[in-house]
This record gives C-alpha cells, structure tokens and sequence, in this order.
C-alpha cells in the first residue's frame, strides 16, 4: 500500500489506487476483518487527501473522521470494494499469482523479458494494462497469445492482474543503451505520455509508460499502429502515421534510453 | 531327417534358430524396409528433441490426459536467422533445398495447371506472387500477379482441370477472383467480388478456398474468432431455427458464422455449413480420386501441454467435430460460454489422425506420385507452424500422413525436422506444403520467408 503520493491537487495515480484497493481489500477479507483497520486507515487517509477520486460510496470527504463515523466508513468501504470490484466471484491473491505466472513466461520471471519484442508489463500503468486485456478479450486486438489468454480471465481477474503488474517495480536494465539527446519528436509523446513519459492518464485516456521499455518493441508498436496491424487507438494510429520510420526508431531507441 | 527334439529346451532353442532364418531371409530381400516401431500412448508425444525423420507416431482418442495435468504454459518462439551449422534433415534418399527466400510472410503454396506456382504473401504485404522455374526447377524467378490483398490466403484455379478461367483468392473479409489464363503471370483484370461477408475479426484469419472436382461448389474454411468462447453470450432466442440454418453445433456472437467449412456455389451464392465445430481449418484440400474435403485443424489453447490434440480430418457433409463445446469426440470443455451442450455429446466425430497437440497443423496436400517413393502416392503431408503453449516446443516440421485403401491409417511421420535451434529459438516456422508438376514437393516458411523443395531419388 506505499507509493501514494498524496499532493496538493489531488492523488498522483487514481485508476492505481481504485484497483489496489480493490486487491487489498480482497486479500483483507481472506485473511479476516480484524487486521483491515491499520491498512484501510493509511488508504482513507490517501483518500482524504485527494478531491479527484470518483469512488461513489464517499462522495465528499469529511475533513475530520471520528470513531463510528470511521468504522461505519471502513464498512461501506469494504463493502462498495467486494460488490463492485470483484462482482459475485471472491477472487483469492493466491489464484492471481498462480494466473500471473503464466504471463511470466513471455513477460519474465522477474519482468525482464528475454525477448525484447514482448513488452515489458512490471510497473506498466494498471489501468493501460486492463485496457489492453480488455482489447484482446473483445477482438480489438489481435493476438494469438493474448487473445487466448485475455479470453479466460474475468472482469475481476483482469482488473486484478493489471494491479498485480502495475503494483511491481519496473526492472532494471542491467545494459541500457546508452543515452542520447531527445528527439525532436519526443514532444508529441510528452503531451500524452507526460514529460517523464512513465505514462498516466492525459488527453488521450491512460498512456502507458515509455520510459526503459525496449526499442525493438516500441518500434513495432508504432509500425503496427501506422500499418494499421494495431488499431485500438485512433490518436496513436494518426500520430504514427505522420512520423517517418527513421523518426520512429530515433523516438524508439531515446525511450529505451531512459530510466 | 533329424528325429523331433524331445526335451523343451531343445525345442526352444530350434524355434529360435527358425525364427532367425526367417528374419534373415527377410532382411535380405527388404533392404530399404526395416522393422517400423510406431510411438505409441504416451510415447507419441515427446517434444521437438525427440522427433527425428523417419519417426512413426499414432495419438488415439484414448491417449487424451486429463485437462490441467500440466500447467499451461506460454513459450513463445523466436525466429532467428538460420543458425550457421544449422541443418533441414529429412528421410534417407531425400534432399531439401531453399528454391526462393525473401519471401516476406510466405504463406499459401499452390500450383498452376501449367507448373506456375502461386504463393500467398499473406503478412504484411498482402499480395499473390507467381514463382516460375526452368527445367529441372532450376533458376526461379517470381512475378507480382496481384497486390491490395489484405491478408491473401487461400488460392484455387477454377474451373478445376487444366484450363481455368480464374483464379480464387480468400482474403480478409471476402473472396475474390482474378480471370487467368495458363501462362499469365499477372492479373490481367480488377478481382471480381464473389464472396463479401466473411467473418473477420479475433484470432484467425486465415481463409482457405478449394473447389470439388465437378467444379459445382466451392469450400471457404473459416477459423473461429476466440479460443473457446468463453466470452458468448447466452444462445439466440429461436435456437431450433438457429440451428436448422447454421446447422447443429454452431456457435453464435463472435462465432456466428465461424469455426466451420462454408460451401458456396462459385458465383457466391447459396451458403451453407459444410461441417460445423472445427476450430480453425488453416488448411483445406480435396483428395483426388474421392474428393473427400481434408483439413489441417488447430485445436484449443490452455488446457495443457499435451492436451487436445490438433488433427487432420476427412469432413463428412453435415458432421460437428466439437467445438467450443467438445473435443476430439466426447470429451467436454466447460469453458465456453453460452451453457453446456449435452445434446450434443454423443454428436461429436472423431478426427481421423490426432497430431502432437499445439504442433498448428496449417496446410495439407496430397502427393500425386511421380518423384516420391510409389507407395507413397496418395498420401498426404502436412506442414506444422509449432507451438506457443507448451513447455516444450513441438512442430515445426513436415510430416506424412500414410494412407491405405484412400483413408488414413491414423499414423504420421516426421519428414522433415530441424528447425528448432534451442528451446527459445527457431529458424522456420512451416506453413503450407504442395507438390510441383515434377513430384517433389514445396513448402513455404514464414518465420525466414523462404519457399524450400523437397525432391527425391531413389538409389
């Protein structure tokens, strides 16, 4: 439950947080209610903090929280989290391991994948992640692999498993490639994927982050969009179709630069 | 005469000496036959270390295992450039060679009545490419015949014979037809639409075409969009009309239309469902003389290493092969959605050859004699793409399908292997297989784009 920063306008990752909340209290209620209160104290506290967050059970955060309003909170809470995020299933931690590991075996067993032209999904943006899940499930994207996997996972399972990998830490690079100077075109991609291009949610919907992933598999991405392969973004398509192919492997190879 | 041995050990020991004699003597007179041991039961399953050319394997319905008696893994391949020792090797008296590379997503492979072959660059160019040889196949060269194809698949000359009027292509969404004529090597007209409403969309999207010998009706196979469906909704309202028209065993949604064999009139009308619950036919053909419709299937994802096994099937005209429901005959899936299906458990037809299951089964073709061994002839071959969801690799070889008396002996062997490089690794990924007009055959390479000739000399 770290790494919520809680800043003057608002909280810095809301789609993050609504989905480990979501995990938090699913493993929460495994393990019995007694041991929720410590967690689900930092997680109002993050809330309070925050106006931005649509969760619907709270509306208005109260300025100051005392005993039973507090408990009474946790409750509804607790229960808007279990009826809306995991609808009638109770999706255990220990089965989205046990899923997650399947996707180990492209996407790494540490998050480094051994093939450079499969993403790397540890640390990604949760909610690009369930986007994506989402697109192989219903045909807006095309992949043999995906497409089989997406297929078998619920709506719980998939919100799950993007929190899952968005929740680990992206890996280090042991070799990054060496730095270069910004393209000129690393700006288009600012406005969208934000000025340290680690992604988030801008004009365009959720972005994933471009920082530190590989070259080989930007640059197929932003072919797959410009050819037409990849057509789950319309922003995307156009951009890349205006952006020569030697202009996209600078952009490529700049990203993978970074950390 | 010596008398009879009395003693058992006597006898024993002359029983044996007989039994040699005989071996002997049959040894002596069957040079090239030596004794063929089929892997069998769980044998047959082995991985891409233990094919070897000349191996015989049988998978029958009874060899299933359970469903999740292994993990389901994801191991996807990597195609790398061939590897500098790196070696095809196929059957004693055989030679494979490289007849075209640069064959960018190389994929369908047929031949022209007059020897021209036709292949289908299905990915990213979408375009049909004529590669004409000189004699002994010597010295190719290719010619662009049609391009704005999106996903050019499956090619058929019709009317079948040796003069046709056009060639058929199956692409994304439709299927046309270019006029040719023997000798064109580009397409002298605009493709003319005849089919305009094919299922697109998911995972499968290769679109094979072929026609029956009289030339009345014409075969489009159609994969199906999901793996099982586990995400259909609940069966349309009026079912028995559903499936009086769709025919029993279709699935609906995303599916409508899909996982099956269609036939049409050549002119595009007149749709029917030829079989229903077939995965995805990558490959379709008719086998001369019968003109029985085979097809090179590929089977379901995510319920193990060695579970279903993919299969080549002789349809019959209105059968179910299973799916999303079942699988090689009755065996159940209780993933798709929709409900369960127990009307249609003793409904199922078995497949006629079960192949090492995720080996991607995606053409097929029967030799017609001529260069291979004679008693060859009439067999089929079939190309494996190889696997993504298994531990470890299998496919990406050639194999023979022996035939006795027309039909299948459920047998297959492995005719050419050697494309695996490692466990992460490949260097070819077959696609389709067809026969040249001197006998030997060709199959295409998508993973290096390469279009390789297997030919054969008898010693």
């Amino acid at each position: 439950m770290d790494g919520y920063a809680p800043t003057r306008n608002g909280y810095q990752n809301p789609d993050r947080l609504t989905s480990d909340l979501a995990t938090e209290s699913a493993r929460l209620s495994e393990r019995g209610e007694e041991r929720a209160q410590p967690k689900l104290r930092r997680a109002l506290a993050a809330i309070e903090a925050s106006a931005e967050i649509g969760i619907p059970v709270l509306g208005r955060p109260p300025q100051r929280m005392g005993g039973d309003r507090e408990w009474a909170l946790i409750g509804q809470l607790f229960a808007a989290f279990v009826a809306t995020s995991l609808s009638a299933e109770r999706v255990s931690a220990a089965s989205i391991e046990t899923k997650a590991q399947l996707c180990a075996s492209c996407h790494g067993e540490h998050g480094l994948p051994s093939d450079p032209t499969v993403p790397i999904i540890w640390g990604q943006q949760a909610a690009y992640i369930q986007n994506q899940l989402n697109a192989y499930r219903n045909g807006d994207r095309e992949s043999q692999i995906m497409s089989s996997i997406a297929e078998s996972l619920s709506d719980a399972e998939i919100s799950q498993i993007a929190a899952y990998f968005g929740h680990a830490e992206w890996p280090a690079r042991s070799e990054s490639p060496p730095s270069a100077p910004a393209p000129g075109a690393i700006t288009t991609c600012q406005a969208c994927h934000n000025a340290n291009l680690a992604g988030g949610t801008g004009p365009a919907g959720v972005a994933p982050r471009l920082a530190g992933q590989f070259s080989p598999y930007l640059l197929d991405t932003m072919n797959a969009y410009a050819n037409g392969e990849r057509a789950n973004s319309e922003a995307m398509s156009t951009l890349m179709q205006s952006l020569s192919p030697e202009d996209r492997k600078a952009v490529a190879d700049y990203l993978a630069s970074l950390r | 005469m010596e008398t009879q041995p009395t003693t058992r050990k006597a006898r024993m020991t002359k029983y044996l000496a007989v039994e040699a004699c005989i071996a002997l003597v049959l040894l002596a007179i069957c040079p090239r036959v030596s004794a063929q041991s089929v892997r069998t039961g769980p044998d047959a399953y082995g991985d891409w270390r233990t094919d070897a050319p000349g191996v015989m394997r049988r998978i029958t319905p009874a060899d299933l295992p359970a469903p999740g008696a292994t993990p389901s893994n994801a191991n996807r391949s990597k195609v790398v450039p061939k590897p500098a020792n790196a070696t095809l090797k196929t059957m004693p008296g055989f030679s494979v060679d490289a007849l075209v590379t640069g064959m960018q997503g190389a994929r369908v492979l047929r031949v022209a009545p007059n020897g021209d072959i036709f292949l289908a660059l299905s990915r990213p160019e979408g375009k049909i490419v004529i590669i004409r040889t000189g004699t002994d196949m010597s010295n190719p060269k290719v010619e662009t015949f049609a391009t704005g194809l999106q996903d050019a698949y499956g090619i058929a000359f019709y009317p079948p014979g040796l003069d046709p009027k056009w060639v058929y292509v199956g692409e994304l969404g439709k299927v046309v037809r270019f006029p040719y004529r023997n000798g064109d090597l580009t397409a002298s007209g605009a493709p003319e639409t005849i089919v305009s409403d094919l299922a697109t969309g998911g995972n499968h999207w290769t679109r094979d075409v072929a026609f029956s010998p009289d030339g009345k009706t014409m075969y489009v196979a159609v994969g199906s969009a999901s793996n099982v469906a586990e995400q259909m909704g609940p069966r349309p309202a009026a079912f028995a009309a559903f499936e009086k028209t769709h025919s029993p065993g279709s699935a609906w949604d995303r599916e409508e239309w899909r996982a099956n064999v269609l036939t049409y009139d050549p002119d595009g009308k007149n749709k029917q469902v030829f079989a229903s619950g077939v995965r995805n036919c990558s490959g379709l053909t008719l086998q001369p003389g019968t003109g029985v419709v085979y097809c090179a299937t590929n089977e379901r994802d995510l319920l193990g290493d060695n579970l279903p096994p993919d299969y080549v099937a002789g349809l019959k005209q209105g059968a179910f092969y299973g799916w999303p429901w079942y699988y090689i005959g009755n065996h159940e899936d209780t993933r798709p959605g929709g409900g369960r299906r127990p009307d249609l458990a003793d409904k199922v037809t078995v497949p006629d050859v079960l192949i090492q299951p995720h080996s991607a089964p995606l053409g097929i073709a029967f030799d017609p004699g001529g260069q291979f061994p004679p008693d060859w002839k009439g067999d089929a071959f079939v190309a494996l793409h190889g696997s993504w969801n298994r531990a470890l690799r299998t496919g990406y070889k050639i194999i023979r399908l022996p035939f006795k008396d027309g039909k299948p002996t459920g047998e297959y062997q492995d005719f050419v292997v050697g494309f695996v490089a490692d466990d992460q690794n490949v260097w070819g990924r077959p696609v389709d297989v067809t026969f040249a007009k001197d006998g030997s055959l060709l199959f295409s390479d998508d993973g290096n784009d390469v279009v390789y000739r297997v030919t054969y000399k008898s010693e």
